[in-house]
């Protein structure tokens, strides 16, 4: 039988994190920007809230840290694994999920 | 700025510091550069958020340490959908060997040294969990 793991909802800078790095690998202050502008400015993450929440993916294994060509040391870059793709899908699925059902509910109170 | 910026980083575990301190350094001075350009105001905001994302990274990361310390299968066992101990354990080992073989690669040897003492605890641990698992 298959064991299936509940995954808890994804907290804001965590998923804006996995939906920056499906574009393309990151690193750190590549990140940062594209988080912003992914959020409409509405979200400016800090270097301790952006580096927590790495931190965590790596060792869930959602991310993974490599080398960028010509990259100095201090400038590693992070792309999505395969189990973080997964998860990122898994929690889009679940706000379409609950945004439709929000929308019908809207317009049935509405009606 | 930078400086000052670093003092609080000493607020962070050693083992975070390690891995992260200088891509973190490095990230703050692009960022502080880009708020200075935005103006004064900004520049303000910006630090604060700075400080307040300090403070409470390293607390988070002191309290996961901690926890870390503390873990027990049957609080892990408990949570219903986490990981288990081993798996996390296993997934810990591996985020660190990938570590080592960076730092190793790159002539980092003092860091290399320090998660080669970090992949003995969390192997002695692993095995410690899994005589756990085998004997209930």
């Amino acid at each position: 039988m298959r064991r299936v793991i509940a995954q808890e909802p994804l907290t804001e800078p965590v998923l804006l994190i996995l939906l920056s790095l499906a574009a393309e690998p990151r690193h750190g202050y590549a990140l940062m920007k594209d988080i912003e502008q992914l959020s409409a400015g509405r979200v400016r993450l800090s270097t301790g809230t952006l580096y927590g929440a790495l931190h965590r993916l790596l060792e869930a294994g959602w991310i993974e840290r490599f080398d960028q060509p010509d990259t100095s040391r201090d400038k590693q870059a992070y792309r999505l694994t395969r189990t973080g793709l997964k998860s990122l899908r898994t929690e889009l699925d679940r706000m379409k999920q609950l945004t439709r059902a929000a929308a019908a509910r809207l317009a049935w109170k509405e009606a | 700025m930078l400086r000052a910026w670093r003092s609080l980083l000493r607020l962070y575990p050693r083992s975070h510091r390690a891995i992260y301190g200088q891509e973190m350094a490095r990230v703050f001075e692009q960022a502080a550069q880009h708020a200075r350009e935005r103006g004064r105001l900004d520049y303000v905001h910006f630090l604060l958020c700075e400080i307040a994302g300090l403070l409470g990274g390293s607390a988070r990361e002191w309290l996961r340490a901690l926890a870390h310390k503390h873990y027990t299968p049957q609080a892990a066992s408990s949570q219903g959908g986490a990981l288990t101990g081993l798996e996390s354990a296993e997934l810990r080992i591996k985020a660190n060997l990938r570590r080592m073989e960076y730092a190793i690669a790159h002539h980092q040897f003092q860091q290399a040294r320090f998660f080669a003492e970090v992949d003995c605890r969390e192997r002695e641990e692993l095995a410690r969990l899994m005589k756990q698992h085998n004997g209930s």
